[in-house]
């Protein structure tokens, strides 16, 4: 991956494609690659649709190569949603058709001319950029089906669906899976909608002529790469929970916790948990025609934790919705029923929208009246609604903190303008302090459980002590930015964990690609790197420690059935970023 | 799991002298959506959650171990076997290692776990200080331990409420059924087809149910 393509879309006579040397930005990939642009090219300033803010899409350092799970597709901007700083990144079939092409990343600048919409084709013989009118406003499955017949079901497609092209600030960016369906999303922070400002429907990108990228050290590399797989497929989480129940088998547990986020965040278990749980979900699709409980999201994963959702006529619906789906548009709005979900989750696709935000977003409008707890139809219509462009629909779109600022509610569960993901943190109060601190804004994969007793980031914590949320936070933070530049899945996270082998293989696959001679502390200075330009970014566009908060209702209404709040102190808060 | 005994002896024969289903059914694995809803066992005296698992269930060792790998009693995650008493009104439940990062602060004595200090156990009482009364524990078993220990619990036999039983036999496919090859209630032959759930005469409260192959 040694070229950079830059796409102007505001040249004269419609968008022109520019190939360059990768240059400055040579050993960056995924979201080591999309932070380093942002910073040193977006005025922090700026307003994230206007022609200063870039999209950047890369494709992770591993992506292209045989390595094992290593289809992510980061895509990074300055958030609609946040105002800050943001990476959002995907599984699907984008990122390898990339790597395998050569390139680190696709930039996305200037000012577009005029409402016309293009398609971008990349192929091993260069860049087409076409006028594409008669794709505008389709939602993404019908692109899917219209792009199928020129370009063949082989192709890679990245493209926005009608919640991007209107600037929704929930707005997705859709990458197609290995069935050529449009199921998995970069859905944080409204990064659809920079694609839509830029006025590019699609990326369509054909790698079918390219191979496979080759390692530098051939044999070192296979070694390795067979030895990460192998700890992949022997791991409990990887090889067997995942690949068995999805996410979702995260429903059960995190209610018997009291952590499951119910009725927009009153409760924290949810009565009708049974009837979401990912061991009904598996059973369900497994009886039905067509069904598919495991399944990978691109090729070449190991761990295999997608699937496919029939309905009891065994016609398609959609892919497997994730445990945060499933949290969000069931158990967050009291809708108990797998198959509403299913369709919630397939709308959410078609128009482009992020399930979390747009899940958080219902509840809020269910605490306000709009519908009631429990109304699967009325979910429905919302989010169709919103695919549409209704003046409600518009609200919607903008998400749950400005939804609930226009019904007046105090009771938004968002850090800097970002819905919660499905993990209460006032019983996960480890997770609280990410959620608040985090460079993007409440999101639960910005500390992921990454090696941090591997790596030492920062040192050893004392896993008994009470203090030092804040250390484990940052270190989780850290070690989770590192994993997000290389492409690998953030779920080959349990396997490194507990598996000092396995995060050893990961690494030397890493060397055995590039001919390195990386140990875990590149690793660590790698995470640093992202963070400390992340929180620059930030910094300069106007947000310092107190925007690094929880609402205060968290810290005042107890949450049932433990009675907690979220009572870590703003001071161990600002401790995060003391590195 | 390998069973030592053709229906073996529970604590409890006679399951709460409830009316009596048993099953002969060669896959237990099919029963888990079962197992995840909720369902009672007889427990002799309060005791820790090894002596449950291990003397009243049979679940010791590597299994224990490796595989239950997250616990929680009345929603309290559990770090420590033998410290975690079993009491009456005792809610529990058992399940694999879970993924993400609250996977990871959830599992047992895991090196995340001070990110859920709130709502960990921390209560030493013992047993010793408790009334040495039988009682029911709650049980739920989830995900792959519900899969790895339906035939173990089974084995023994569970209490659960007819409805609930009732319910989860007509969502059960064909495949259920070609597993099912006898089933007595209190001592009497029923059809063991899938068309023939509906006529059983389950009783209209809780049943005592045992699974063997």
């Amino acid at each position: 991956m040694d070229k950079i393509l830059r796409i102007d879309v505001g040249a004269q006579g419609g968008p022109k494609a520019t190939v360059e040397p990768v240059g400055d930005y040579a050993g960056m990939g995924g979201r080591a690659m999309t932070t380093m642009v942002v910073f040193k090219e977006v005025p922090p300033d700026c307003h994230p649709l206007g022609p200063e803010n870039k999209l950047v899409i890369s494709p992770g350092l591993m992506s292209g190569s045989a390595a094992s799970s290593s289809g992510r597709l980061s895509v990074g901007c300055k958030s609609p949603l946040t105002g800050t700083i943001k990476e959002s990144n995907a599984g699907g079939t984008a990122a390898q058709a990339l790597g395998r092409l050569g390139y680190a990343a696709v930039i996305l600048e200037g000012e577009r001319q005029g409402d016309d919409m293009y398609k971008v084709f990349i192929d091993d013989q260069g860049v087409k950029i076409e006028k594409a009118n008669d794709l505008k406003m389709l939602p993404n499955y019908d692109l899917i089906e219209k792009l199928k017949p020129v370009y063949g079901e082989k192709v890679s497609v990245i493209s926005i669906g009608t919640a991007g092209e209107m600037r929704f600030s929930n707005s997705s960016i859709a990458v197609t899976d290995p069935e050529f369906r449009p199921t998995r999303h970069c859905g944080r922070g409204g990064v659809g909608a920079v694609m839509g400002s830029k006025g590019i429907k699609c990326l369509v990108v054909d790698a079918s002529n390219a191979k496979m990228r080759q390692p530098v050290n051939p044999e070192a590399f296979k070694e390795s790469n067979r030895k990460f797989v192998e700890g992949l497929k022997q791991h409990a989480v990887t090889g067997q929970g995942l690949p068995t129940y999805g996410t979702n088998v995260l429903t059960n547990v995190l209610n018997e916790a009291g952590g499951y986020p119910t009725y927009n965040f009153r409760e924290g278990r949810y009565k009708h948990h049974q009837t979401l749980s990912g061991e009904l979900q598996a059973e369900t699709m497994k009886n039905r025609e067509g069904g598919q409980p495991t399944h990978g999201c691109h090729r070449g994963c190991a761990i295999q934790c997608s699937g496919i959702w029939t309905d009891k006529d065994g016609n398609y619906m959609t892919k497997q919705p994730e445990y945060e789906t499933v949290w969000s548009h069931g158990g967050n709005c009291g809708i108990s029923d797998l198959d509403a979900v299913a369709k919630l989750d397939y709308l959410d696709d078609n128009y482009g929208l992020d399930t979390i935000e747009m899940g958080v977003t219902i509840g809020v409008a269910m605490e306000a009246g709009v519908i009631e707890f429990g109304d699967a139809e009325g979910a429905i219509n919302l989010v169709h609604e919103v695919g549409k462009g209704t003046p409600l629909g518009r609200i919607l779109g903008a998400g749950a903190a400005t939804t609930a600022r226009c019904y007046g509610l105090e009771r938004a569960p968002v850090v800097k303008g970002q819905a919660m993901p499905a993990y209460d943190p006032r019983s996960v109060k480890g997770i609280g302090v990410t959620y608040a601190t985090s460079t993007m804004g409440a999101d639960h994969t910005a500390g992921y459980a990454v090696a941090t007793n591997i790596l030492k980031v920062g040192g050893d914590v004392d896993p008994l002590k009470v203090e030092g949320q804040a250390e484990l936070s940052r270190n989780l933070q850290v070690a989770t930015a590192a994993l997000d530049a290389t492409g690998f899945c953030l779920f080959v996270a349990f396997a490194i964990l507990d598996q000092p082998e396995t995060f050893s293989a990961m690494v030397e696959t890493i060397n055995g690609m590039y001919g390195l001679s990386m140990t875990g502390d590149d690793v660590v200075a790698l995470g640093q790197k992202i963070l400390k330009m992340e929180q620059e970014f930030n910094k300069k566009a106007g947000f310092g420690p107190e925007h690094d908060r929880l609402p205060r209702y968290f810290s005042r209404e107890p949450l049932t059935p433990h009675n907690v709040v979220f009572d870590v102190p703003s001071e161990e808060l600002d401790k995060v970023y003391n590195f | 799991m390998s069973y030592t005994a053709d229906f073996p002896e529970p604590y409890d024969k006679a399951l709460g002298n409830l009316p009596l289903m048993l099953m002969r059914h060669d896959a237990p694995e099919l029963f888990s959506l079962l197992l995840q809803g909720g369902f009672l066992m007889p427990v002799p005296e309060p005791c820790t959650l090894r002596e449950f698992l291990c003397e009243l269930v049979g679940v010791c060792g590597v299994y224990t171990e490796k595989t239950i790998q997250t616990i929680f009693l009345d929603g309290l995650a559990i770090d420590d076997l033998d410290t975690a008493l079993i009491r009456p009104g005792s809610r529990l439940a058992l399940s694999a290692a879970m993924p993400g990062l609250a996977g990871a602060t959830m599992r047992r004595g895991g090196y995340y776990r001070k990110m859920r200090e709130g709502i960990s156990q921390r209560s030493l009482e013992s047993a010793q200080d408790q009334a040495k009364d039988p009682f029911r524990l709650q049980v739920r078993l989830y995900n792959m331990v519900g899969r790895d220990l339906a035939g173990l619990f089974l084995h023994q036999g569970i209490l659960t409420p007819s409805s609930d039983f009732r319910q989860f036999l007509m969502s059960q496919p064909q495949k259920f059924f070609d597993h099912l090859h006898a089933v007595e209630l209190d001592g009497v032959s029923l059809p063991s087809t899938q068309e023939s759930v509906g006529s059983w005469p389950l009783p209209d409260e809780d049943l005592g149910l045992r699974v063997a192959d």
